[in-house]
C-alpha cells in the first residue's frame, strides 16, 4: 500500500523520516511552494501592488521642489536625498495594509486552518506570505531611488550594500506590523481602521511626512518611538554617506521587527487562525 | 491507523468531548455520526492538529498529535467542513500547492493531480479558477486536496453537504477506493446512506463521547420495524386502532421488534380476508439517527 507515494517522498532530499517510512518534506521545500503560492495570489489581484509601486515615484517628483524650498537648499543641491526617503518610509507604511489584508483574506476564505493541517509551521507560513511582498517592497524601494538617481542627481553616499540593508530592515519591520496588526482585525474594517490610524501617526511621528527638524521640540523627544523615524534614519543615514547612523537605525528596525513578528507567531499560534473566532 | 483514547476538551462552559476512545484501523471506514454540537467537528480538528486538547491523546500510525505534530500531518488528508480554498487560483495550482506541501514532486506530482481529477470528475474544471465553480465542483476540489497525497489516514467532515447527486457518487467511490488501498478513513456525516454505500463501521456520537461503535447492521439490530398495513374495509381501522396501531393516511402503522407476532395479532382480529397490503420496513441507520437526535439512544 502507498508504495508509489512512498518512493515519491523518500526522493525528496532533505526529508525527514516518519515510522510509516514516509517522508516530511523539508521545511526549505515547503517553504519555496508556500512562496510561490503567495506569489501567485499577488499576481491574480496586482491592483494594489501596481499603485503602491508607481504613487511613491510620482509623489517624490512632486514633494521634491516643496522639500527644496522648505529645507532651503540652493540651485546646486539635491532635495532628493530628503524627499527620497520619506516618501519611501510614508508609502511602505500602507504596505502594513497589504500584508494585514492578505492574512486576513486567508483566514476568512479558511484556507489559513487548511495550511495548518499542512506539515508547515507558522513562521514557514508567514515567512510564505512575506517573502513576494517584500521583493515588491524592495522594488518600489528600487523605483523611488532610481528615479531620484535619474532625475534629481540623487547619491548613495554610503554605498549600495548599506542602503540595501537599510532598505531591507525597513521592509522587514513594516511586513511584522501588518502581520501582527492582522492578528488583531477581525474584519477587513476593522483592519483598515487600525492601518490607516497608525500608518498616519507613525508616519507623521517619525518624521516622514515632515522632517523631524521643522517639528516643535516636545514632538522631537517622541519621535524615535516611531519605527518610522529609523526607517527614516537608515535610509537617509545611507544615502548621506552617515553609514553608522544607517547600521543603527537598521539593528533597530530588525530588532522592532523580530518582537513584532515573533508577538504575531505567537498570537497565531494561540489560535487567530481559528475562522471561528472571527 | 487512528486512535483516540480519552480525549477531553471544554470551549468556556460548553464541553466539546468528554472521554471520547475511537480506533479506525487501516482500510476500515468510521461513520462519525451524531447531532449538531456533539462533538465530530471538534475530535477532527484535534486529530489534525488544529485544536489542542485538553487531555487524553490521539495518535495517527504511532505518533502523537500534539508531540510530533509535523509528522502527523504528513499522514493526514483532510477535508473541512466549511469550504476552504482560495477564489482566484486554479483547481489545479491548489492540488500542486497541497501536494507539494506534502513532499509529491514533479512525475509524481503530476501524475497524482491526473489520478484525483479523474477519481472527483474536475478533468474539465482543472484550469479553472475556483471562483468560476458551481459549489458541487468546489466540494469535490476540496476532497481532492485531502486525496492528493495518498494519505494513509483520511479526516472527511461532512464532505457531501450540498453535494448533488453525481458529486456524491463521484466522492463516494473515491473514499471507498481509498479505504480499499488500506487508508483509515474517519467521515462525519448526516447523510446516512452514504454510510451503507461506504460499507462503513459506525461510531455513535453524543455529549462528547461514543456510546455506541459497531457495524450498522450490529447497531440497528435492537431497532424496532415498522409495520405497514391497508385494510380493504376502512371500518375495521377502529378495531386496529384499539389494538395500539397508528393511522397514517390510509395506512396502518405500528412500530415493533416482533412483526410477525404483531401481525398475526392484528389479522386475529380483523380476519385475513380484509388485508390490502402489508410492508415490513426494517429499521435504518436513519431510524437510529432521529432516536439519537430525540435524546432517546444511548445505542450501546
Amino acid at each position: 500500500m502507498f508504495t508509489d507515494q512512498q518512493a515519491s517522498l523518500r526522493s525528496v532530499p532533505g526529508a525527514a523520516v516518519s515510522r510509516q517510512g514516509r517522508r516530511v518534506p523539508g521545511a526549505a521545500r515547503r517553504l519555496v511552494a508556500l512562496i510561490r503560492h503567495d506569489a501567485l495570489l499577488m499576481r491574480r489581484d496586482p491592483g494594489p501592488i501596481i499603485s503602491r509601486l508607481c504613487m511613491p515615484v510620482v509623489l517624490m517628483v512632486v514633494f521634491e521642489p516643496l522639500y527644496r524650498s522648505t529645507m532651503r537648499i540652493g540651485p546646486g543641491g539635491s532635495a532628493a536625498v530628503e524627499a527620497a526617503p520619506r516618501v519611501l518610509v510614508m508609502f511602505s507604511m500602507f504596505a502594513i495594509s497589504t500584508v494585514g489584508a492578505a492574512l486576513l483574506s486567508e483566514r476568512t476564505w479558511r484556507t489559513w486552518s487548511r495550511l495548518r493541517a499542512t506539515p508547515a509551521r507558522t513562521w514557514e507560513m508567514l515567512l510564505g506570505k512575506a517573502v513576494p511582498l517584500l521583493g515588491v517592497l524592495l522594488v518600489q524601494q528600487a523605483l523611488v531611488i532610481g528615479t531620484g538617481f535619474a532625475v534629481f542627481g540623487l547619491r548613495v553616499a554610503s554605498g549600495v550594500v548599506v542602503l540595501a540593508v537599510a532598505g531591507l530592515a525597513w521592509a522587514l519591520c513594516i511586513l511584522a506590523c501588518g502581520a501582527l496588526a492582522a492578528t488583531f482585525a477581525r474584519t477587513n474594517n476593522q483592519l483598515s481602521s487600525i492601518t490607516d490610524v497608525s500608518g498616519l501617526l507613525l508616519s507623521s511621528l517619525g518624521g516622514a511626512v515632515v522632517p523631524t527638524a521643522l517639528m516643535p521640540g516636545w514632538l522631537r523627544v517622541v519621535t524615535p518611538l516611531s519605527p518610522a523615524h529609523w526607517g527614516v534614519q537608515a535610509l537617509q543615514g545611507a544615502l548621506l554617506g552617515r553609514t553608522g547612523d544607517a547600521l543603527v537605525a537598521a539593528v533597530v528596525l530588525v530588532s522592532v521587527a523580530a518582537v513584532l513578528g515573533s508577538l504575531a507567531c505567537w498570537r497565531i499560534n494561540r489560535g487567530w487562525g481559528h475562522p471561528e473566532l472571527l | 491507523m487512528l486512535v483516540s483514547e480519552g480525549l477531553r476538551k471544554r470551549y468556556a462552559e460548553v464541553c466539546a468531548l468528554e472521554g471520547f476512545d475511537l480506533t479506525v484501523e487501516p482500510g476500515e471506514v468510521v461513520g462519525l455520526i451524531g447531532h449538531n454540537g456533539a462533538g465530530k467537528t471538534t475530535f477532527l480538528e484535534i486529530a489534525s492538529g488544529l485544536t489542542r486538547p485538553d487531555g487524553g491523546r490521539v495518535t495517527v500510525c504511532g505518533l502523537d498529535v500534539t508531540r510530533q505534530p509535523r509528522q502527523v500531518r504528513a499522514l493526514l488528508g483532510v477535508a473541512p467542513q466549511e469550504l476552504a480554498l482560495y477564489p482566484r487560483i486554479t483547481v489545479r495550482e491548489h492540488l500542486r500547492l497541497f501536494g507539494r506541501m506534502a513532499g509529491l514532486r514533479r512525475a509524481a506530482l503530476r501524475r497524482e493531480v491526473d489520478t484525483v481529477t479523474q477519481e472527483m470528475m474536475l478533468t474539465e474544471q482543472l484550469d479553472r479558477r475556483v471562483a468560476e465553480l458551481s459549489g458541487g465542483q468546489r466540494r469535490r476540489a476540496q476532497t481532492a486536496i485531502a486525496l492528493i497525497h495518498r494519505p494513509p489516514v483520511l479526516l472527511l467532515d461532512e464532505p457531501t453537504v450540498g453535494a448533488d447527486p453525481a458529486t456524491r457518487d463521484a466522492l463516494l467511490a473515491a473514499v471507498r477506493s481509498r479505504a480499499t488501498e488500506g487508508a483509515a478513513v474517519c467521515y462525519t456525516t448526516h447523510y446516512l446512506p452514504e454510510l451503507e454505500r461506504l460499507r462503513a463501521s459506525i461510531a455513535i456520537i453524543a455529549r462528547g463521547r461514543v456510546v455506541a461503535r459497531d457495524t450498522g447492521q450490529r447497531l440497528l439490530a435492537g431497532l424496532p420495524s415498522e409495520l405497514r398495513v391497508r385494510l380493504q374495509q376502512p371500518e375495521t381501522v377502529a378495531v386496529a386502532e384499539r389494538a395500539g396501531w397508528q393511522l397514517v393516511a390510509d395506512e396502518l402503522r405500528m412500530s415493533t421488534c416482533t412483526p410477525g407476532p404483531d401481525l398475526a395479532e392484528l389479522v386475529g382480529r380483523i380476519g385475513p380476508g380484509d388485508l390490502a397490503s402489508v410492508v415490513v420496513r426494517p429499521p435504518t441507520l436513519d431510524d437510529l439517527y432521529q432516536r439519537l437526535a430525540a435524546g432517546v439512544s444511548d445505542a450501546g
